[in-house]
């Protein structure tokens, strides 16, 4: 086989056997540690993937503290996540916080309701609520201007219009006096509250 | 196309011809042992390198915690999803939902909802807001009185049970978690767009922000914490469902179980774990 | 369907195809250097000895085309960076995983080929001194003795090679094929038959090129063209055309005939969209004329001038029609949106990293090295070996 004849095949042999080692070495050295570890993946693409930063408030969020909303919400709309009419409420969440952190037990927190509340609910109560094809026909929709005319609203030219009839946390109740839904909300936005909360599903487009 | 089917929380998707119960099991090692064989073989040599691929997989009893919030053991959690597009009122707040938590940029999509609309004359047109917040009520009105009837259809990866993307990924970039739940490495992606061609649903892009395959992963991240998807939970009319298929006391098991469930493209065998109330022929 | 629907495509479809012009490129190079190593292994193995002018131009066209054949690749890649993980981590469950290895073996396999086809010239231009011979040195490998006995053993690997390199060679382009054909998601692609096109085609657009090459090297280096070695090219190109065009068809009819479900969006795409590049520039122009200017031109009659100008025109329409069909199968078959209900929108980019200016950057570059090695090597020297 070896010979001086056969020198430069072997040389040729060499040459690539040594390529060959390279390549393996340099793979070895890339390989991630985790790879293969459950899988041809690797793994700590999992630990990666879970603990990526959960962003938009969730109805869990939500529900730590107004677990009692719960209850309060018609039948109807209690599949209506908070965050559709109200926001994200970020910042009414971190205010929470830090006043929470900074009362003494038994004191009544009160946290930073702003931009908490919707100043033109027209457009979010219509954004689930127009008529439109490809609605289902038991889903309730109203043509706005035939709406208005059919039941005749104190103040038809108002944003919160809606609620001149409706509670929107219940729909089927009628709007009693005494509590006045109406106005509360109103007073307790602040202009700057408008756009976020004209934006109406999942809270503020971006 | 129904041949899915939800009998004793076992998953039976698809599955007519073998026995109903354990199969993904019994079909899943069997591949596993094909496909060690071949390993073996090839890379027999490499072992011996002492190059740190292909060990020994653990397979350790975890505790999972399931879309419930309720912690399972004992048996295995396998994730699912179902869409009734019966109660889906194209408010496209899932979208919207997905695009911020997912930061997915403009004109890519994890999700989308199409609308298809039977009119009278005999033609069915098909549409997508994909652009403002997504809702429908942005697009041109159509006249209720030229069509038999229309519905909307969310779409979204179908994190199938036989995935063709994971099978052409060249470089494991995208894989399945022991839940089923089909993720890409966006570290390990090469960025080939293999997987964007393979897959036959239009789920997977190039995200042109990390120049890698993206897709559409449940929200991992919020459902390894017990949380729902974003999709699912901002979902107003309870469209969405998302649980542990495995177990026959989750709430997408029941759903499953009590109606007739369609998957997509079901003649092309992946088996999606994303299933359909009230789809028609026309729906691909 | 009970009912015809009308345009829609999927969200993710509307910024267009996934895999540009540098997919388009890709198969088309490999498909150059399997080609062009058919006309090398019909010399060395099958004993086509009327080939011997181009023999060992073949083997270097091949070579040159072969070292290229990445370079789409890479500037496809969105993560160039991490294109060795194919090799450090390949998925075998994936059609393209094995690319690395058989790219890497047919390289390998090539380059030891022409370092020992060439070995007696290399060694004879290694003995003087300069940088020139420098570079033979390292050719030779440093062994600068020749005896009888080395040339034997030498013509031996030659032989083995070579016959090696055919089924590598339809490995390397049969595989190019089931990374397309191999994708159920894509009724355009989805069929067993797309691997034995692409070879086809592959082998066509090989010697079709060899054909141009050997016509233009001769008459810048004002040497007469041999007909007997010219007429047998143009005799295989024109069979393996018909090869390749009656699969092509066949594919097609066998679609339209059975006219399933997807048929309704494929005539579409074949009519419409692919009108141009595939019934025109694939079919008439690429197939339909070479098909007749070949068979006359390899006919006895022809004279030899006659010849060098049909083979010459034939060969450059088949290696237009091979890009064409390059393009109808990568491009024409993205346009299919997964919906089945519309096509996606094909803009050809110019500039950029995928843009054309840069694969026909990419396109002349085993051009210039083929040019370097012919300046290299002898590569119109009749090989005095006999297998």
């Amino acid at each position: 086989m070896f010979s001086r004849d056969t020198l430069h095949l072997w040389i040729l042999a060499g040459a690539l056997a040594l390529v060959g080692v390279g390549f393996f070495t340099v793979r070895g050295l890339t390989i991630p540690p985790s790879f293969g570890q459950f899988g041809h993946y690797r793994g700590a693409a999992l630990q990666t993937a879970t603990d990526k930063e959960r962003k938009l408030t969730t109805r869990g969020d939500c529900a730590a503290c107004h677990e009692t909303l719960k209850h309060e919400m018609g039948k109807s709309h209690a599949a209506v996540h908070c965050i559709e009419c109200h926001g994200e409420g970020k910042d009414h969440m971190t205010a929470c916080k830090t006043a929470k952190a900074a009362a003494k037990p038994g004191d009544k927190v009160s946290c930073d309701k702003t931009n908490l509340m919707p100043t033109d609910i027209k457009s979010i109560c219509l954004h689930c609520h127009q008529q439109m094809v490809g609605r289902a026909t038991k889903h309730p929709q109203i043509n706005f201007p035939e709406h208005m005319k059919d039941n005749d609203p104190k103040d038809p030219k108002s944003p919160m219009v809606c609620m001149q009839c409706h509670v929107p946390h219940d729909p089927s109740e009628e709007p009693s006096d005494d509590k006045d839904d109406e106005a509360k909300p109103a007073e307790a936005a602040t202009p700057t509250a408008a756009p976020a909360a004209a934006t109406p599903a999942a809270g503020g487009a971006e | 196309m129904s041949c899915c089917d939800n009998k004793g929380g076992k998953d039976t998707c698809c599955e007519t011809k073998e026995a109903p119960v354990g199969l993904l099991d019994a079909n899943e090692s069997r591949r596993e042992f094909i496909w060690d064989a071949v390993k073996n073989f090839t890379f027999g040599a490499l072992t011996l390198t002492a190059i740190p691929i292909f060990v020994e997989k653990a397979d350790a009893e975890e505790v999972h915690t399931n879309s419930d919030g309720k912690e399972v053991k004992g048996h295995t959690v396998l994730f699912g999803y179902l869409v009734d597009t019966t109660k889906c009122i194209g408010c496209g707040g899932c979208m919207l939902a997905c695009k911020k938590e997912n930061d997915v940029p403009d004109g890519e999509f994890r999700t989308w909802v199409e609308r298809y609309v039977y009119y009278k004359d005999g033609s069915v047109r098909v549409d997508a807001n994909t652009k403002g917040t997504f809702a429908f009520t942005e697009l041109p009105p159509i006249d209720p009185k030229e069509v038999d009837k229309a519905f909307f259809v969310p779409k979204l990866c179908n994190h199938c049970l036989d995935t063709p993307c994971i099978q052409v990924c060249p470089v494991g970039a995208s894989y399945k978690t022991k839940e089923g739940v089909v993720l890409v490495d966006y570290e390990q992606c090469i960025g080939c767009a293999y997987c964007v061609q393979a897959c036959p649903f239009g789920t997977r892009f190039i995200n042109t922000k990390t120049n890698t395959a993206d897709k559409c992963t449940w929200c991992y991240h919020r459902i390894q914490h017990g949380e729902k998807p974003a999709c699912v939970d901002v979902c107003p009319t309870g469209t969405r469902t998302f649980g542990d298929i495995n177990d026959p006391e989750s709430e997408i098991s029941k759903t499953l179980a009590a109606n007739r469930i369609d998957v997509l493209k079901s003649y092309l065998g992946t088996r999606p774990k994303t299933r359909y109330i009230g789809l028609t022929a026309e729906v691909v | 369907m009970t009912h015809q629907a009308a345009e829609f495509i999927f969200p993710n479809d509307m910024s267009g195809v996934a895999w540009t012009v540098m997919i388009v490129l890709y198969p088309y190079i490999t498909g150059l250097v399997a080609g062009a190593f058919v006309v090398a292994a019909l010399y060395h193995v099958f004993g086509r000895k009327e080939l011997a002018p181009v023999a060992r131009f073949a083997l270097a066209a091949s070579f040159s085309f072969c070292a290229f054949a990445t370079l789409p690749l890479l500037l496809h890649l969105h993560q160039p960076q991490r294109a060795f993980f194919i090799m450090f981590m390949p998925n075998f469950t994936s059609a393209m995983a094995g690319f690395g290895f058989i790219y890497s073996f047919y390289l390998t396999l090539l380059a030891v080929e022409i370092l020992l086809v060439f070995r007696s010239d290399i060694v004879a231009m290694a003995a003087g001194t300069g940088i020139k011979s420098l570079l033979y040195k390292v050719l030779s490998l440093g062994v600068l003795r020749e005896t009888a006995k080395s040339k034997q053993i030498d013509a031996k690997w030659i032989h083995a090679l070579s016959v090696i390199g055919i089924p590598a060679a339809c490995v390397l382009h049969g595989y190019v094929g089931f990374i397309f054909g191999g994708i159920k998601a894509n009724p355009w692609w989805s069929t067993a038959l797309m691997p034995v096109i692409f070879l086809a085609s592959a082998i066509v657009s090989g010697i079709a090129m060899l054909i141009v090459l050997y016509v233009v090297y001769s008459k810048v280096r004002g040497v007469k063209v041999d007909d007997e070695c010219l007429r047998s090219m143009m005799k295989t190109l024109w069979l393996f055309l018909i090869l390749a065009v009656t699969l092509e068809s066949l594919e097609l009819l066998n679609m339209a005939y059975e006219a399933g479900e997807e048929w309704h969006i494929l005539s579409r795409l074949v009519t419409e969209k692919l009108r141009f590049t595939f019934l025109y520039v694939q079919l008439i122009i690429g197939s339909a004329i070479p098909f007749v200017l070949l068979l006359i031109g390899w006919m006895k009659k022809t004279s030899p001038r006659t010849r060098i100008t049909l083979g010459t025109i034939s060969g450059l329409l088949v290696l237009v029609q091979v890009l064409a069909m390059r393009f109808n199968v990568v491009i024409g078959g993205q346009m299919l949106s997964k919906s089945f209900r519309g096509f996606v929108q094909y803009v050809p980019e110019w500039y950029g990293r995928e843009g054309i200016l840069v694969a026909m950057g990419v396109f002349t570059l085993p051009f210039i090295l083929l040019i370097a090695v012919t300046q290299i090597l002898p590569v119109w020297k009749i090989d005095a070996h006999d297998h």
